[in-house]
């Protein structure tokens, strides 16, 4: 079936940049808030390998990532043209569209605090011109047309392919363009290990600086659903005032997450589709039942509260599937659903549970470290060490619940950290990089 | 919203035909003009930075006066020209007019130019200069060989079965090129580069031989004896058409593929493949670039190249030319480039000049009269002429500076005065292109911004101050009109039936001496009226050998690094480097080196280093490069000083062997880590 597309050469592409200039002067894009991305291959030049560009900005996708999972539905797609619609006035700024999409085209602007994206050049195609950066393409490198897109060519290497079915016409390099043959005979081979070493460092998206609030907030779900299970069924006290202040708090460090506060409402809009919305419902709807079940001292809200708790853990949980992980590993020590269980069990003085969980956690950690180091990827093992005693430390000594507790909350803090800090977002700079011949 | 076809007036091939985008009196974007063949999709990302250009909040709308060092305050264009009226009479009374420098480049062309060389003829002459700072040596090696400097349209090149681009790199200096180059490879030619760096442009060929810089004529020789000694040569063409190839065939027999694989550092089988390339397949464009002939040896580098085009009878014919200048478009010009470089050829009151490339010493050094005052306009020569500190040295001797210009540029900051530079929409004009063939009009989109007055109105306003002669005024220098502009213009387009204003209004033009592919007929304006492969003139004219050689650049033992400072996508020159949309790919000067360089002297990539020669010493960050031959290095041009490390504070003032070209790459530096802070730009 025919529909609008770009369609991008990656013979006649020089790198030059003016698709992504045309782009931003048409759309008076702020500075460095770029629609449009030109992503270079082996930009240092390796000899071996041949330098290539994918100029990219959104794909309009037909089965959207963004506006699957935008909780707060700031995304539509407009049906004369196919284009993906973000709405400047629907966006909560929570930036979790940045991650679901593997083409890195929602962009999120400090200045606005809110998300932005190519919109197809919307008003111009309608009017039958072409988007702004396919005109500016000075070779014809880069164009728009309705086209029957070869699903086929995204499998193109260093060509990020999810099966979304992005708009895009993507013409490979012929065979010609992608072994420089360079002549020189004062060339000296330098090894694999050395060339590695000249590449710049790769900026993850996920970075622990910006994301230690989520931290703080996925822990405190685990901390609070535990919590209320274990006093839903006797085994510990759950007074008002300190629920409160905890429920506060956690609401607080979600807030400080996104960039439209007073939109915050919108967060639960997409239950449908999103997970991040169910989070945030289910969460909500936890803490509303188990502040009734507190006052009303009624077991009834309690037994809602709980469904509601385990759904808010696997909400959680299923928030990061789009995450990268360096290890490639889908199972966790840092699922929370993993650490509401083990705070359980401590809490609820549950002893088969503390075993289980604790092996279950200490198996998973050790397995996932390994895995990063085969695959030569740093780790530190002084933090690693530190975070097993904060999970056998507790079991092997006795101490008072609270200290324990408290350790094992440590060691929870360092386990999700590691957590984001190995991963990453699927994007199109990070998979040319991984691209060798 | 009007949409206004114009052209791009700036210093390079391509020379776009473009529409502007007008609302509200404001350039809103620049889109492309699908009637010049040549760019159908636009230009590139300096065009479209025009929107930026002409409404940026840096640019010089006032008159401006220097009150402190770097500081300046606006006055009024009444004080302004009552000063420079009063410190050009001086100057002409005390000393005579040629203790007044009048230094124009090549910033906008347009033909309203001549406007400017009129007045100061009027005012009884004064200082110019002499020779180019980009291509003659290239173009007098042509015009000596072929009798002039033409080639097959832009669009002929994706009739080439094989294309060999010569230290060219069009993907960032003449984009549009890459269109039919890819054309032509789409229809299966071969396309092969010779360059010591890997660039964007060598991605799409076959082959890179990246030669040792400054080696290129060894190589043309030795492919020339291959070729000959293999009779691949066109021996029909040769014998109707070539002067001296019997001399020639000698002169190339002492360039074995050993000895010139010695001297380029390329294995002699890539050698012999060239040749049989260049031999056999044809039709053969070969596009040398001006990069190559900056070079001292760049006159007879360019002689030996395009011997490969003459003995292999691509010349004159679909797909096959010497791709280098194409200069049918500049039909108003009574004398052509390179020859109206020379010194001598011009108006006699403009008899004292001085040497661009060497304009740093020549005005230190000139005496009787002393240059007083400096007028600077359409240039940059602090950051475009070959050693930076001696002309801000000879800039600061002088009593008296004025420059026009639209931004604060590393020249304006020199200036007393600076007087605010109209831009390309506000007059029109007419320019031609050295690339495609049009004649295009570059149309007046808005009224000057703020106080701007285009330069004629400037040299208007100045000769009624000086008081010169009315009528010789009202002949030579346009009322400040449009009319009176369109006027002017028109008295060029007299003698050319086929190019009216209005047609030029709507669009990109070919006057009727346009040839698609010129030197068909076989005729070459030359003495001989033959291809001069042997060229007595080049013996009279610059001394060197009548037959093209390889002349070795100087043994280098002080400073081990070759610096090239090729041009890059980003700049014209020194112009749009300060906009923002430039800047956010390419905030800072990166100087490019090989990683083995780097760190043999313990450097790491993005290291901040101090780069320095005998000239200068500033401070640049490395970025490595493992595209670069080893042994050089690679600031492009067109930084500014003001803003740290630029590569013509390590340039010297030294002229290429024939046409008065620059040098440029004749540059050596070495690099250092940092230890003590040191001072950016100044001298050692």
């Amino acid at each position: 079936m025919k529909k609008n597309a770009f369609i991008f050469n990656t013979n006649k592409c020089v790198g030059c940049m003016a698709c992504v200039a045309g782009c931003s002067i048409e759309n008076g894009t702020s500075l460095g808030v770029n629609w449009r991305e030109v992503n270079c291959h082996n930009k240092i030049k390796h000899p071996s390998l041949p330098v290539f560009h994918f100029s990219l900005a959104c794909n309009h996708c037909e089965e959207a990532p963004c506006m699957k999972n935008c909780p707060a539905l700031a995304y539509t797609r407009d049906k004369e043209t196919g284009a993906i619609i973000h709405h400047a006035e629907a966006c909560i700024g929570c930036k979790y569209c940045t991650w679901a999409c593997p083409y890195d085209a929602p962009k999120f602007n400090p200045a606005s605090s809110i998300v932005e994206k190519c919109n197809f050049c919307v008003d111009r195609i309608s009017d039958g011109k072409q988007p702004a950066c396919a005109q500016a393409c000075p070779v014809g490198a880069l164009s728009f047309g309705q086209e029957e897109v070869n699903e086929e060519n995204h499998l193109t290497p260093g060509f990020v392919n999810m099966g979304i079915k992005p708009s895009i016409q993507l013409i490979p390099l012929r065979e010609e363009h992608a072994k420089p043959q360079i002549e020189n005979t004062d060339a000296v081979e330098i090894d694999t290990e050395k060339l590695e070493s000249y590449l710049p460092k790769s900026e993850s998206k996920v970075t622990l600086d910006k994301e230690w609030t989520l931290v703080l907030f996925t822990l405190a779900v685990a901390a609070l659903v535990s919590w209320q299970i274990a006093f839903l069924f006797g085994k510990a006290e759950m007074p008002l005032i300190p629920f409160a202040i905890i429920s506060v708090l956690a609401i607080a460090l979600t807030s400080l997450h996104i960039g439209k506060k007073f939109r915050m409402w919108r967060f639960i809009l997409n239950l449908k589709g999103s997970w991040l919305s169910r989070e945030i419902f289910s969460f909500s709807a936890f803490l509303g039942l188990t502040g009734l079940q507190i006052i009303t001292e009624n077991s009834i809200f309690g037994y809602g509260a709980m469904v509601f708790g385990i759904f808010s853990l696997i909400s959680v949980d299923m928030v990061y599937k789009f995450l990268k992980r360096k290890d490639d590993l889908r199972l966790h020590s840092g699922m929370v659903s993993l650490t509401a269980i083990l705070f359980l069990a401590w809490i609820g003085d549950y002893s088969i549970l503390i075993e289980l969980s604790l092996l279950a956690k200490a198996c998973l950690y050790v397995w996932r470290k390994q895995s990063l180091r085969k695959q030569k990827l740093s780790y530190w093992p002084v933090v690693s060490i530190l975070r097993l005693l904060a999970l056998f430390v507790p079991f092997l000594s006795q101490m008072d619940l609270g200290i324990a507790l408290a350790i094992l909350f440590v060691g929870e803090i360092i386990d999700r950290s590691e957590f984001y800090y190995e991963s990453d977002i699927i994007t199109p700079k990070g998979k040319l990089r991984k691209y060798k011949l | 919203m009007k949409l206004i076809s114009s052209a791009c007036p700036r210093n390079c091939y391509s020379t776009c035909s473009i529409k502007v985008r007008v609302e509200n009196n404001t350039v809103t974007g620049i889109e492309p003009h699908a009637e010049n063949r040549a760019t159908p999709e636009g230009p590139c990302i300096k065009g479209l930075a025009y929107v930026e250009r002409a409404n940026s909040k840096d640019r010089i709308l006032y008159p401006q006066k220097r009150v402190a060092d770097g500081k300046y305050k606006r006055i009024t264009w009444d004080e302004a020209l009552d000063t420079i009226t009063e410190k050009l009479k001086n100057c002409k009374d005390q000393f005579g007019p040629h203790s007044v420098l009048y230094f124009a480049s090549s910033g906008m062309s347009g033909l309203l130019n001549g406007v400017s060389t009129s007045f100061w003829k009027m005012f009884g002459g004064a200082t110019t200069t002499y020779g180019n700072l980009c291509w003659p040596a290239g173009l007098e090696a042509a015009r000596l060989t072929m009798g002039a400097n033409k080639h097959n349209a832009p669009w002929d090149l994706e009739h080439a079965k094989l294309i060999v681009l010569w230290g060219k790199n069009p993907a960032e200096t003449n984009i549009q090129e890459m269109m039919p180059i890819e054309k032509a490879q789409e229809r299966g030619a071969q396309f092969v580069v010779i360059d010591p760096r890997r660039t964007p442009s060598t991605e799409r060929a076959n082959s890179l031989f990246q030669v040792k810089s400054g080696t290129d004529a060894a190589l043309a020789l030795g492919l020339a004896r291959e070729i000959i000694k293999n009779d691949w040569i066109d021996h029909d063409f040769i014998a109707k058409n070539v002067l001296g190839f019997e001399q020639f065939k000698e002169r190339v027999e002492v360039y074995t593929t050993e000895k010139v694989s010695e001297i380029c550092r390329i294995s002699e089988a890539s050698i012999r493949d060239l040749a049989k390339q260049i031999g056999t397949i044809k039709p053969m464009t070969l596009i040398p670039g001006y990069g190559m002939q900056r070079y001292e040896n760049g006159g007879q580098t360019t002689r030996c190249l395009l011997a490969l085009s003459v003995i292999t009878g691509n010349v004159g014919k679909q797909g096959a030319c010497w791709h280098y200048a194409n200069l049918q478009s500049y039909v108003f010009d009574d004398l052509k480039e390179p020859e109206s470089y020379f010194p001598g050829c011009e108006h006699p009151s403009f008899r004292r000049k001085i040497s661009v490339a060497k304009l740093g010493e020549d005005l230190l050094n000139i005496v009787d009269p002393e240059i007083k005052m400096i007028w600077v306009e359409r240039g940059n020569p602090l950051a475009q002429n070959p050693d930076t500190n001696a002309i801000r040295k000879a800039f600061r001797k002088a009593d008296f500076r004025v420059v026009v210009e639209q931004f604060m540029t590393d020249t304006a900051y020199e200036a007393d005065i600076i007087l605010p530079a109209k831009n390309m929409f506000e007059q029109s004009d007419i320019i031609g292109s050295y690339w495609n063939p049009y004649v295009q009009l570059k149309q007046k989109v808005l009224e000057p911004a703020g106080e701007v007055k285009p330069e004629t109105e400037i040299y208007h306003l100045l000769a009624q101050r000086l008081g010169m002669d009315q009528t010789e005024v009202s002949q030579h220098i346009p009322e400040p009109t449009d009319e009176a502009i369109e006027k002017y213009l028109e008295g060029f387009l007299d003698k050319f039936p086929e190019l009216s204003l209005a047609a030029l209004k709507e669009g990109p033009q070919l006057a009727n001496s346009f040839e698609e592919i010129p030197f068909a007929d076989h005729k070459f304006p030359t003495a001989s009226g033959k291809i001069e492969l042997y060229s007595e003139q080049a013996k009279e004219l610059w001394g060197i050998d009548p037959l093209p050689d390889y002349v070795p650049l100087p043994e280098q033992t002080d400073f081990p690094l070759q610096m090239i400072s090729p041009n890059s996508k980003n700049r014209i020159h020194s112009q749009f480097g300060n906009l923002e949309v430039i800047k956010q790919f390419e905030p800072e000067a990166y100087l490019f080196v090989h990683p083995l360089d780097a760190e043999a002297k313990g450097i790491v990539n993005m290291e901040l280093v101090e780069l320095f020669n005998h000239q200068a010493k500033a401070e640049v960050k490395v970025q490595f490069d493992l595209g670069l031959r080893r042994g050089n290095v690679v600031l492009t041009n067109g930084h500014w000083a003001i803003n740290g490390a630029a590569p013509n504070l390590f340039t010297e003032g030294r002229e290429t062997d024939i046409g008065h070209g620059t040098a440029f790459h004749n540059t050596w530096v070495d690099i250092r880590r940092i230890t003590i802070p040191i001072t950016i730009g100044k001298e050692l």
